[in-house]
């Protein structure tokens, strides 16, 4: 009755423009070298990787919102677990082989392609499906970018990570650097500088770093996962949060632009 | 199962017999997700015994009221305390409903909403007007006390986390007036209240922010804070609807209400249901969704066209001037 609605809109306010707020799906990438010297940390890394699916198929709650892809990069890139439950991947042991030297480039634009194609296929994916299907909504991706080096020499990585921020969809960059891996490069690598933040060590009991740089990384996804149920955003550990190797560099605040 | 109690009134029950298993009241809206199925009611590590899930209900002359409050699949998980909090203040004229959602983030917000919620019905009926409440004389002075307790003995905000508390609020105070019934909302943070009228549901309160690539990026509003900032609304209730108070854990995933979560509340809600069914439909599951549930819901009744003898009369809603006297227990049927 059009008397009622009047009546109604004195204190009506503006609903939200989706009908239901969709399901919401964080989208994490772990980007890792493996490049000639990283031979004795690949089976630290395989194992972890086992480890961290393990968790997430106990952790329902993270399960449920998280979707994690691993590509691992050298001479060339490889896609080793696509974009998907990660809790129900079956892994190997030897899912991460050595693959020639640490070509950045190749990794950004690989990475950037990936992004697009998987978001791509979301889309289709939820566009195909019945009205009365579940709706969802993908938070911007994260991607881990984990090196103990330096890109080849007159690699060109820095158009590819530029083309790689370019993207409507960029990524929040979070590089993890060890061994040979250069700060003043990774630093460049910070995005969005405000946002995301450096892990680095300096320390050569690599096996423990490694340990600690991956349970960071697998603290920030299940962390993010649990932030759904009041403010969804991607949480980094801070220092306190990761053992006394592992440097973390963040962004200290000041964006002027005159005077 | 049987349509009729004895005292004539109608009501759908389940009656026991032998060997007669009542299914599990567990619900889902689309996919219940991974949690939905795995997570159960866990125990709560500290505070011992704090409830997994409350359940009230009133029935007044013309007006239906249930209410529940379920925590959530991911406090479960993690064994930590339900952080929402309710009551129903209807033992005094207005009536008085309180819907609070303590801040995740700090460690100590159950004991904020529930002290809020428990406090509110008495400070409305010190504070309430004819026809409108003084809601500036509540919320300080609420938001202090908070404070102190926050502080303790220490006279000051205790830096950890763990041992700070804030909470969102909300109240409606309903009030039967020459015109009809009317709710008068106010409320700091996030916790909303609808009307469904018409098949349609409507936002009474403000709706969370809707910031870059279009997730919700909301900077909630508490207390206790040093300057309380509340919004207020004032609507009127027609016989026929049904008004609901709750928390964002069930706006976020009800939205706008046209979607799938809107039309399950819909069907579920068309009557009133029993407090224990109301309970079991706030605690739907639904992936991705895993926050605190809390709701009050008013069924203003349709007229009735004969009186019904069994219900005890409240004069004073003929004048339109107080509820006080006319509760009773929902499950009270004899």
């Amino acid at each position: 009755m059009a008397d009622n609605e009047g009546d109604l809109r004195v204190g009506e306010r503006a609903s939200p423009a989706n009908p239901d707020n969709a399901l919401p799906v964080f989208l994490f990438y772990l980007l890792v070298d493996v490049s000639g010297s990283m031979a004795a940390d690949l089976p630290v890394l395989n194992q972890m990787l086992m480890e961290f699916r393990d968790k997430l198929r106990a952790d329902p709650v993270a399960e449920d919102c998280i979707l994690f892809s691993v590509l691992s990069f050298g001479s060339t890139v490889r896609v080793e677990v696509p974009l998907g439950n990660f809790a129900t991947v079956n892994l190997t042991p030897d899912l991460l082989k050595i693959n020639g030297s640490t070509r950045y480039s190749e990794a950004f634009r690989t990475l950037k392609a990936t992004i697009e194609h998987d978001l791509a296929a979301q889309k289709d994916k939820d566009k195909s499906a019945a009205p009365s299907r579940d709706r969802f909504r993908y938070y911007r991706p994260a991607v881990f970018f984990l090196t103990d080096g330096e890109p080849n020499p007159g690699d060109p990585w820095q158009q590819a990570f530029t083309d790689l921020k370019a993207m409507p969809a960029y990524p929040l960059f979070v590089p993890f650097g060890f061994r040979h891996a250069n700060d003043v490069i990774l630093r460049e690598l910070v995005h969005p500088q405000n946002r995301s933040k450096l892990y680095y060590t300096r320390s050569h009991d690599v096996a423990a770093v490694l340990s600690e740089m991956l349970d960071v990384m697998f603290l920030s996804i299940l962390s993010s996962a649990y932030s759904v149920s009041s403010t969804p955003m991607h949480v980094l550990p801070t220092k306190n949060d990761v053992g006394p190797d592992v440097e973390v560099q963040q962004y200290e605040g000041g964006d002027w632009v005159l005077g | 199962v049987s349509d009729q109690l004895p005292t004539g009134e109608s009501f759908s029950y389940i009656e026991w017999t032998p060997l007669c298993r009542v299914p599990r009241l567990e619900y889902a809206i689309g996919d219940p997700g991974s949690a939905g199925r795995r997570v159960r009611a866990t125990s709560v590590v500290a505070p011992a015994g704090w409830p997994d899930t409350a359940v009230d209900a009133v029935s007044l002359d013309g007006l239906e009221l249930r209410a529940a409050s379920v925590r959530g699949l991911l406090h479960r998980s993690r064994h930590t305390p339900r952080q929402d909090a309710f009551s129903l203040g209807t033992s005094n004229d207005p009536l008085v409903l309180t819907v609070c959602d303590g801040v995740g983030s700090l460690g100590r917000s159950h004991l904020a909403a529930q002290y809020v919620v428990a406090q509110l019905p008495e400070l409305v009926a010190q504070h309430a007007r004819d026809d409108a409440v003084d809601w500036e004389a509540i919320f300080q002075p609420l938001s202090d006390a908070l404070s102190a307790i926050e502080a303790g003995g220490e006279g000051s905000k205790p830096t950890d986390r763990a041992d700070r508390l804030a909470t969102t609020v909300t109240c409606a105070v309903l009030r039967r007036e020459p015109s009809g019934l009317t709710a008068e909302l106010a409320w700091v943070g996030d916790s909303p209240a609808y009307v469904l009228r018409q098949n349609h549901w409507r936002l009474i309160t403000a709706a969370k922010s809707v910031g870059e690539g279009g997730i919700a990026t909301t900077v909630v509003s508490a207390i206790p804070s040093s300057h309380v900032t509340f919004d207020t609304a004032h609507v009127e209730l027609l016989p026929g609807d049904l008004f609901v108070v709750m928390s964002d854990g069930i706006s976020d995933p009800l939205g706008g209400g046209t979607g799938l979560v809107g039309g399950a509340l819909e069907e579920w809600w068309a009557e009133p249901v029993s407090a224990l069914e109301f309970a079991a439909h706030v605690g739907f599951k639904r992936k991705g969704f895993f926050d605190d549930r809390t709701a009050i819901a008013v069924w203003v009744l349709p007229a009735r066209t004969e009186p019904a003898s069994e219900t005890e009369e409240m004069p004073e809603a003929a004048t339109g001037t107080a509820c006080e006297g006319g509760t009773e227990d929902a499950h009270a049927v004899d």
